[in-house]
């Protein structure tokens, strides 16, 4: 046994020590706080369905970790994104995941952006543009479309060439929807002509029996603003769960503004532009002079939900296309001074209205508001908390970024 | 397996000699660096308290507390690190070559031996691995030494501890050496091994057919990366992205374990009929 003596010592070094590290490691995992939703005032009933995405950090800049978790009445649950299977399989969005499990290979080789998809009852359709990457500019733009029926489980898939693309730099499917056995491709597009360039907005119809494109709108045309000018245009997203008549595009512009050693945006006009997707319709919204300033936090796809705050108080204006015209508005308590001027995370759902601000952290509190819409009466109200206290040195912060109603 | 354990027991002995030499350059120079760095940083706060009379609050605030990642942020504890990788790197290539142009050509001895020759490759690679998780473990029980000795050195208020795991999983480029979990060990420790029987596969396409060989061996490496590769380039210039990234992750695997069966067979192959002493 002794001429093994340098092997065998080896071998137990290595089993020993990197043993140790693994065991240790497994059993001192970082525990991070928990949080949850303290209520104030209402029923805790309210909001058993609502989902609160969010990332933890630690301002203690040596140990800086930022994780994300999930918030439900039952609590916080981190989401576990650093394994190496986590890093393979992605996290894409949960509308994603679902139709993944649901229609595992409808869903190959499809992008991961929601805007591409539409779905209803009976058909599941996806829209895409794929090109050829060129060395100074892309070429042959082509719709790429795949349409699933539902009842029979059948998948029509075509390619069709984008029409006019000798002037398109670039372009990028903002939205898809079904009006009438008719597809229609809601895209930004930059477009180049004789040396100016454009930002465009278009709906592209495409039959779907014949998989021919029926027409081509433009909806907007924006030149690119030579100096320090911004405008630039969105299509403001709704649910992609639910058909939609009505687009509604802003317009924004802005101008940069030098200060001393940074650049400031300052908004100088705004415009609401609605197009309705069966009428072919195109209205430029008035707003009254009281909303102007407002952020535009939601869009049912028939009504424009707006929010500011004001000292300790968020406004939140709802604002109907049909009738064109502001209903009452609310106004909502917050828990503390809000100094953010970010707008808070405003969802619609059946009858009735979730309102979340973003931050919890030791001076402020994320406050969650539910409101019922028929009568106007808050009918939840609670925020955001630790579950342990914490130390009044450590410095933390909980910024949510996004709610889901299940 | 008798043979093989004593083949691999006796590859090791030779190596003993420079792999204890490269743990003392180790040990000595980290632990070096730690009394170096703390020192320095003692001098400087001795320098900024008591000779610029600023108060200890402000000198914190300003300059920090030492915390043990400026240390394995330095040469004086990555230097060592290097060295050991680059010395394995080295070794893949000597652990053959010496057999050949060492004292009385030892090959012949080790082919002659009453055992299957393919025992011969597998003990050499099984080295480069045992080189490997040697360094990787004896740095492990070096960590906690050197933040024992930083400890001494500097007064609690200048300090920040960390245990041995933080300090592992701060350094994002030592990642591959100290995976995070059971699973990446296997994988990056896989790929490794799959790389590194690749290297023996051509060292032996070199010492079959001289010249030649070289070419073939290069050839042949290029193959099996490709060979490794194909799913990944199959996914992204004919198969428009058909396959679900877990699915692709699978395929890898299975790729891997495919192009190291064939480099290990190629290898047998070469040692049973085509070596030249």
């Amino acid at each position: 046994m002794k001429k093994y003596w340098k092997f065998t010592s080896i071998i137990a070094v290595i089993v020993l020590s990197i043993g140790t590290f693994y065991v240790n490691s497994a059993t001192s995992a970082t525990q991070y706080p928990e949080f949850v939703i303290n209520k104030k005032v209402g029923n805790a009933k309210e909001i058993k369905s609502m989902v609160l995405e969010g990332a933890y950090h630690e301002g203690n800049s040596m140990n800086y970790t930022n994780n994300q978790l999930q918030i439900t009445s039952n609590g916080s649950e981190y989401i576990n994104g650093s394994s190496l299977i986590d890093l393979v399989v992605g996290r894409p969005a949960p509308m994603i995941q679902e139709l993944q499990e649901e229609h595992h290979n409808f869903m190959r080789g499809k992008n991961h952006n929601l805007g591409s998809f539409f779905e209803n009852a009976k058909l599941l359709a996806y829209a895409d543009v794929k090109y050829k990457m060129g060395t100074f500019t892309n070429r042959d733009f082509k719709f790429a479309i795949s349409i699933l029926d539902k009842d029979d489980g059948n998948t029509i898939s075509f390619s069709i060439k984008v029409p006019d693309r000798s002037v398109i730099e670039h372009i990028f499917v903002d939205d898809v929807q079904v009006v009438d056995n008719e597809l229609k491709v809601i895209t930004q597009n930059r477009t180049s002509k004789n040396e100016k360039y454009f930002n465009e907005k278009h709906i592209y119809s495409i039959d779907i029996s014949t998989g021919k494109i029926n027409s081509n709108e433009t909806i907007l045309s924006i030149p690119e603003p030579q100096g320090n000018e911004q405008i630039y245009a969105e299509l403001i997203q709704t649910s992609h769960k639910q058909g939609d008549e009505n687009l509604l595009f802003i317009k924004t512009q802005e101008k940069m503004i030098q200060e001393e050693e940074s650049y400031r945006l300052e908004e100088k006009n705004r415009e609401l532009i609605s197009y309705n997707l069966i009428t072919k319709e195109k209205e430029t919204i008035e707003l009254p002079d009281s909303l102007k300033e407002n952020q535009i936090s939601f869009f049912d796809g028939s009504t424009i939900y707006f929010s500011k705050f004001s000292g300790e108080n968020l406004v939140v204006t709802p604002y109907s296309l049909e009738n064109d015209q502001a209903d009452n508005e609310f106004t909502i308590q917050q828990s503390n001074e809000t100094s953010n001027e970010e707008p808070p995370i405003i969802i619609m759902k059946d009858g009735k209205l979730y309102v979340t601000t973003h931050v919890t952290n030791l001076k402020t509190k994320a406050n969650i508001t539910v409101i019922d819409l028929k009568t106007s009466d808050t009918i939840y109200q609670g925020e955001v908390i630790r579950k342990d206290f914490p130390k009044s040195t450590e410095q933390f912060e909980l910024y949510l970024y996004d709610m889901m109603i299940k | 397996m008798k043979s093989y354990l004593k083949l691999v027991n006796f590859e090791f002995n030779r190596f003993a000699k420079i792999f204890a030499v490269l743990l003392g350059i180790t040990l000595v120079v980290q632990i070096a660096g730690v009394i170096v760095l703390s020192k320095m940083y003692l001098n400087m706060a001795n320098e900024k308290i008591y000779e610029e009379l600023m108060p200890k609050a402000e000198f914190l605030s300003n300059f920090g507390q030492m915390s043990f990642l400026s240390i394995t942020r330095s040469v004086w504890f990555l230097g060592p690190i290097a060295l050991c990788i680059a010395g394995v790197g080295f070794y893949i290539f000597l652990i053959w070559y010496r057999d050949w142009f060492g004292k009385n050509t030892f090959i012949y001895r080790l082919l002659m031996l009453p055992t299957t020759r393919l025992n011969v490759f597998y003990a050499k690679i099984t080295n480069i691995l045992l080189a490997t998780f040697g360094f990787v473990g004896f740095q492990l029980i070096l960590i906690p030494i050197e933040s024992t000795v930083f400890r001494w050195m500097l007064p609690k208020e200048f300090r920040v501890d960390m245990n041995v795991k933080e300090i592992v999983s701060s350094m994002p480029e030592l990642n591959i050496l100290f995976p995070n979990s059971f699973l990446e060990c296997i994988l990056y420790y896989g790929a490794g091994f799959m790389v590194v029987s690749i290297l023996f596969t051509a060292i032996l396409f070199e010492r079959s057919f001289r010249w030649k060989g070289i070419f073939v061996g290069i050839l042949f490496s290029l193959v099996a990366v490709a060979v490794f590769m194909s799913p990944l380039l199959l996914q992204e210039f004919v198969l428009n992205d058909f396959f679900y990234p877990l699915e692709l992750f699978v395929l890898e695997i299975v790729m891997g374990v495919i192009v190291l069966a064939g480099s290990i067979g190629t290898s047998g192959f070469l040692l049973k009929n085509k070596i030249t002493v």
